[in-house]
């Protein structure tokens, strides 16, 4: 219950701030009525119309091709008309498409090929940094154990893009082995391939920002495991395992672990948000066309909407992983019980 | 941390302190790494004579000169300037010279019945095996007052000397002049006129690849020539011709020309400023929410760490984006928000300290003593946070500076400064599609990144082991 | 012929700053359903010898020399898989209770159960009713095996692990500081199940423990270990009566006994050495208040004196 309330009030938290930082910075209402003196992107009725979706006025008069009449509103009318906007989904329109914002995100394949990507380089990322992890604790001291502290040290220190970048330059434009970016080829408008070739051709699009992404989550996972597991192994409970006659993987996989995750589910949730930061920066440096990217293209396009959506959509996606991995915990560690 | 310590600054302590992080190979190597980037950030201007948007040295996107010890040196060439200027009379014109040298020259010519020519050169010896990729030109002539009512047709040409003979000549300029008023010619090879002009402007072949292609001595020349019995003073100014090869420096050049060791140098001053700024604002943050917090306790506590929580559910990034936006992409703006946005994880663990050390007993004895509460959490408990300080200090500066590479490789950098993260915003926007990526420029500043991020967490991981003597016992 | 007989084991760790001496030449026997007191400071290696005994030292330590003939078979050479057939089988141990010796995630009957079906091919359920009787052997209520370890006390914990051990009637028990840190009273029933499973399930054990009294209610002979060396080895009466190393003269000043008559309560003046860098010879000769020349020089062998059977490695005798 009370996880629950915690859970709401985040939301509502967000919303105040997603309102706060766009309506009362200088710059949303000026920006929007900047744009009513490009009416080849807007037209009158449009900004009228956004106008009131923001609940900038009261009532819109249009007086003209490049103007109009406001009777503004007070602030707590524009937020509590924003508060039902957001937890309404309803985000307005983009100002690149005109379209509403939720059809540009979901029709458009966006969130189908940003899910893929994370969920593809989430999953690779945990299995490769648990399993190493697990590996370099049970082998502190090693060669293998030194080699990949380091290797993940590397990697966590690098900035993405860059290494985003590199991997361009070396497999896409030196060794041509993957394409330099995008989700599909350009020739797909024409002529789709059989479901096989398909299958195919997008695991080849998806391999590089995978990889990049992968590369950018496991190490922080490795070195956390990598903790946790030479904590659990100095524990007495693994003694007692090995002194049971378990094997040694027993030991490690069934014993160590599940005490050790409890840390890593609580760091997975928590570093949720650093991936999907992660994402952004990844699917921009690939052009691949999901949410990230969509992101950075509002940036340029200074599409509000859009920005404000991605914002609260993101945020939305973290306070539910932070959601999902305190039940999880509750249900690894038995100690903890919930009312 | 003894418990009767309040004073942990005495310089002794510091100087055993430094002493053990030298002691400690990692920090050495850290501090070491840093102490680099900190001289190669302060001597900035020292080390390069250019600026890095400003100077253009080369031609543009080329590789640094060294390639050359790996491709061979076939194909590749670089910068050479035209020099010694020498004046002469070609036919039926005597010339006085008043003074020359360097780039200028002032001198009258005269020339007789049927018209004469006086010529002015400058030499090069090509030396290259490749040919050179641009060269740009400049020069301003000023007639005297007696060539009015006289016209003298200035013709420029670049001549090619093999074995002292010249064996070809292209013209690249001439016009006829009447005033006496100075006039320019500033010419550059990649300009379409100069293409038309020596037939090529069907190929994509530059000029200078196709005249400076062998191995030869060049002229530089200007050729006056005058009426029938004048006499004309000129002065020339500027009279000079850059050869622009295909390799560059150290580190190549960029899209427009530009030095790309220049712009890693002046980079590395800002990454370094917002980096430490960043963490300074920050990390101070952290120290004062943590330290109200854990002194106050109760409502305060709760509330604070509340927030905290809420800020730290909060994607980064996304707020990152979205607040640069909306202030504005400048360099301040970009320190405040980095700094604002990384104080919660350091507010917890000072709070968490100040809870323990609330319980101790040197604490308990100033309270008993009647020391009140700010004089408790100056004296007494700030310094047995100081060490989280550092730790902390030097694990946020590398997350400040990766963060602001992130902001500037999406385009919300400060747009008037070069940072490392602008670089390779510029390095991918130049190519326009990303298969126009050019080694040389993106490479240094990933590594100038990676290396300062190394550095500070090979002294932030020391610093823990130094000040965490479980982590130290454990080694 | 002894269930257990240790030969000049000597087990080292490898550190950083060089190898660390844990265990040094030791030797004893465990008879038939005979339980043997393994007696020190802590840090002096007692745990190193349970752990070399079962081969579950930690990496880096490494038996260097030495058997450990168990059953008629040296240990030493046998590789992991044969080990693990002599855990819990064989061997088994009971850690200290009071720890995290007992998984916390798991069930503590899925724990018991675990090392039954590990070395019996027995279906769950049946195993479980082993688990639930082993419980109530112990003197903990059956139904509990559904509880995780949290849900235990203190006490109940030990008890628990001590089931656990006897989930395979092992021939051997060994008990690392069984009931430390618990209270003192369940500490005593601790010891008086400790000595009734014995009895009645004519178990041998070695009890590990930095008590000399705590031994004294279960063991009928004592080995003596200090930094890693064993300075004396007797039966518990020739122990108590005439403790001849100066060592355990000390520690017997320095414990009450939970009966026996009233002493002065002394201390042995100055610190344990350091395993990295021992002194050589006699280890305990910087602390030593009859200390020679000689102990410094030599290391004193474990030799008879006294009446019966009695051993100890000092040049007093």
């Amino acid at each position: 219950m009370k996880r629950v309330l915690n859970t709401v009030l985040l939301i509502v938290f967000v919303i105040t701030l997603n309102f706060i930082i766009f309506e009362l910075m200088p710059g949303t209402q000026a920006s929007i009525s900047n744009l009513v003196q490009n009416p080849r992107v807007f037209d009158p009725t449009q900004v009228a119309r956004l106008l009131k979706l923001y609940n900038f006025c009261k009532e819109v008069t249009i007086t003209g091709p490049h103007s109009y009449n406001c009777v503004p509103t007070t602030i707590w009318d524009r937020f509590s008309a924003y508060f039902v906007n957001m937890i309404t989904f309803n985000f307005g329109d983009s100002f690149q498409t005109n379209k509403p914002v939720l059809h540009d995100m979901i029709q458009t394949g966006r969130l189908v090929n940003t899910l893929t990507l994370l969920g593809v380089a989430t999953t690779v990322a945990l299995l490769i940094g648990t399993l190493l992890g697990v590996v370099a604790a049970a082998k502190r001291g090693s060669i293998f154990d030194s080699g990949s502290v380091t290797l993940s040290l590397i990697t966590f220190s690098l900035p993405t893009f860059w290494m985003g970048l590199l991997f361009i330059m070396i497999f896409a434009n030196r060794l041509q082995l993957f394409p330099s970016g995008g989700v599909t080829p350009a020739y797909w408008a024409i002529k789709t391939p059989d479901l096989l070739g398909q299958f195919l051709t997008r695991v080849q699009y998806l391999f590089l920002p995978a990889l990049t992404l992968t590369l950018f989550f496991y190490g922080g996972n490795l070195l956390l495991t990598r903790a946790t597991m030479t904590e659990a192994l100095s524990e007495d409970y693994s003694n007692t395992g090995r002194a049971k006659g378990l094997p040694e993987r027993t030991v490690l996989f069934k014993h160590a672990l599940k005490n050790a995750s409890l840390p890593l589910v609580t760091n997975a949730a928590l570093s949720f948000g650093g991936l999907l930061g992660g994402a952004i920066i990844t699917e921009t440096v690939f052009n691949w066309d999901g949410l990230g990217f969509w992101l950075f293209n509002a940036i340029g396009w200074k599409d509000y909407p859009v920005m404000q959506a991605m914002f609260f959509i993101i945020a939305l996606c973290v306070i539910a992983a932070n959601f999902i991995s305190d039940i999880f915990y509750g249900i690894l560690d038995p100690r903890i019980k919930y009312e | 941390m003894s418990e009767n310590t309040s004073v942990p600054y005495s310089l002794v302590r510091f100087k055993r302190f430094f002493f053990n992080l030298l002691r400690n190979k990692k920090s050495a190597a850290g501090l070491t790494l840093l102490s680099i980037f900190v001289f190669i950030a302060v001597a900035g201007p020292l080390l390069t004579p250019y600026t890095p948007l400003g100077s253009v040295v080369s031609a543009q996107l080329n590789p640094p000169s060294w390639i050359v010890y790996f491709t061979g040196p076939l194909g590749w060439s670089q910068n050479a300037e035209f020099t010694g200027i020498k004046a002469s009379s070609i036919t039926g014109a005597t010339l006085t010279t008043t003074s020359i040298g360097g780039d200028s020259a002032s001198f009258s010519a005269a020339s007789g019945a049927s018209g004469g020519t006086v010529e002015v050169q400058k030499f090069v010896t090509w030396t290259y095996p490749g040919p050179a990729k641009r060269f740009v030109t400049s020069l301003s002539i000023t007639p005297g007052p007696t060539i009015l009512g006289q016209t003298v047709i200035a013709t420029v040409y670049l001549d090619r000397f093999v074995g002292g003979v010249r064996d070809a000549r292209w013209n690249i300029f001439d016009k006829t002049i009447d005033s006496n008023s100075t006039f320019e010619v500033n010419l550059d090879s990649i300009s379409g006129d100069l293409r038309v002009r020596l037939g090529l402007s069907t190929s994509n072949i530059d000029p200078a690849q196709l005249i400076f292609s062998r191995q030869a001595d060049y002229a530089y020349a200007l050729e006056l020539t005058l009426p029938p019995s004048a006499n004309i003073d000129f002065s020339l100014q500027n009279f000079k011709l850059q050869i622009r090869g295909s390799t560059w420096g150290w580190l190549g050049t960029d899209q427009a020309g530009h030095d790309i060791l220049t712009q890693l140098i002046y980079g590395a001053r800002l990454s370094l400023i917002v980096g430490l700024l960043a963490t300074f604002i920050g990390v101070g943050l952290g120290l004062v929410v943590g330290l109200i917090a854990g002194y106050l306790g109760r409502i305060v506590d709760e509330v604070l760490m509340r927030f905290t929580d809420m800020m730290l559910v909060i994607p980064g990034l996304p707020l990152l984006i979205v607040l640069v936006n909306v202030l504005g992409p400048s360099l301040t703006n970009i320190i405040l928000v980095l700094g604002f946005l990384g104080w919660m994880g350091f507010a917890r663990v000072v709070r968490s300290q100040v809870l323990s050390l609330r319980e101790r007993p040197f604490i308990e004895a100033a309270k008993a003593s009647g020391a009140g509460t700010g004089y408790i959490t100056l004296r007494h408990i700030l310094p047995n946070v100081v060490s989280l300080t550092y730790v902390n200090l030097a694990l946020s500066v590398p997350a400040a500076i990766v963060g602001e590479a992130a902001l500037s490789f999406l385009g919300l950098g400060d747009q008037t400064s070069v940072t490392w993260g602008r670089m390779l915003e510029l390095a991918r926007e130049s190519g326009g599609s990303a298969t126009n990526l050019f080694w040389w420029w993106v490479i240094p500043p990933g590594i100038g990144i990676a290396l300062v991020s190394l550095s500070f967490i090979l002294i932030g991981f020391s610093l823990d082991e130094l000040f965490n003597p479980r982590l130290r016992r454990r080694r | 012929m002894p269930v257990l007989q240790l030969d000049g084991l000597t087990t080292n760790y490898r550190t950083v700053r060089g190898w660390v001496k844990a265990a040094e030449d030791v030797s004893f026997e465990v008879e038939k359903g005979e339980a043997l007191g393994l007696v020190g400071e802590s840090g002096c290696g007692k745990t190193t010898v349970a752990l070399s005994i079962l081969k579950i030292l930690p990496s880096g330590a490494r038996i260097r020399h030495g058997k450990i003939i168990f059953d008629g078979r040296d240990l030493v050479p046998l590789s992991d898989s044969e080990m693990r057939k002599i855990r819990w089988k064989g061997i088994s141990i009971v850690f200290q209770g009071a720890m995290n010796a007992l998984n916390p995630v798991f069930k503590v009957g899925d724990q018991i159960v675990e090392a039954i079906r590990l070395h019996e091919d027995v279906s769950k359920g049946d195993a479980m009713r082993r688990a639930e009787s082993l419980l109530e052997l112990v003197g903990v209520e059956p139904s509990r095996v559904n509880n995780y370890p949290h849900e235990f006390s203190g006490g109940m914990r030990q008890r628990a692990l001590i089931a656990m051990a006897l989930a395979s009637n092992p021939q051997l028990l060994i008990a690392d500081e069984p009931g430390t840190a618990l209270d003192v009273i369940v500490q005593a029933q601790v010891l008086k199940l400790m000595r009734s499973l014995k009895e009645k399930l004519g178990l041998s054990m070695i009890m590990i423990s930095h008590d000399l009294s705590i031994v004294a209610e279960v063991c009928e002979k004592v080995a003596i270990m200090y930094a890693g060396h064993l300075v004396e080895y007797g039966s518990i009466e020739a122990i108590f009566k005439e403790p001849l190393h100066p060592y355990t003269q000390g520690l017997l000043g320095a414990f009450p006994g939970i009966k026996g008559e009233r002493r002065k309560l002394t201390s042995i003046p100055g610190q344990p050495p350091d395993l990295l860098a021992p002194p050589a010879a006699c280890r305990f000769h910087p602390r030593c208040p009859y200390v020679m020349d000689i102990c410094k020089k030599e290391k004193p062998l474990l030799e008879k004196a006294g009446s019966g059977d009695h051993y100890v490695a000092c040049y007093l005798y």
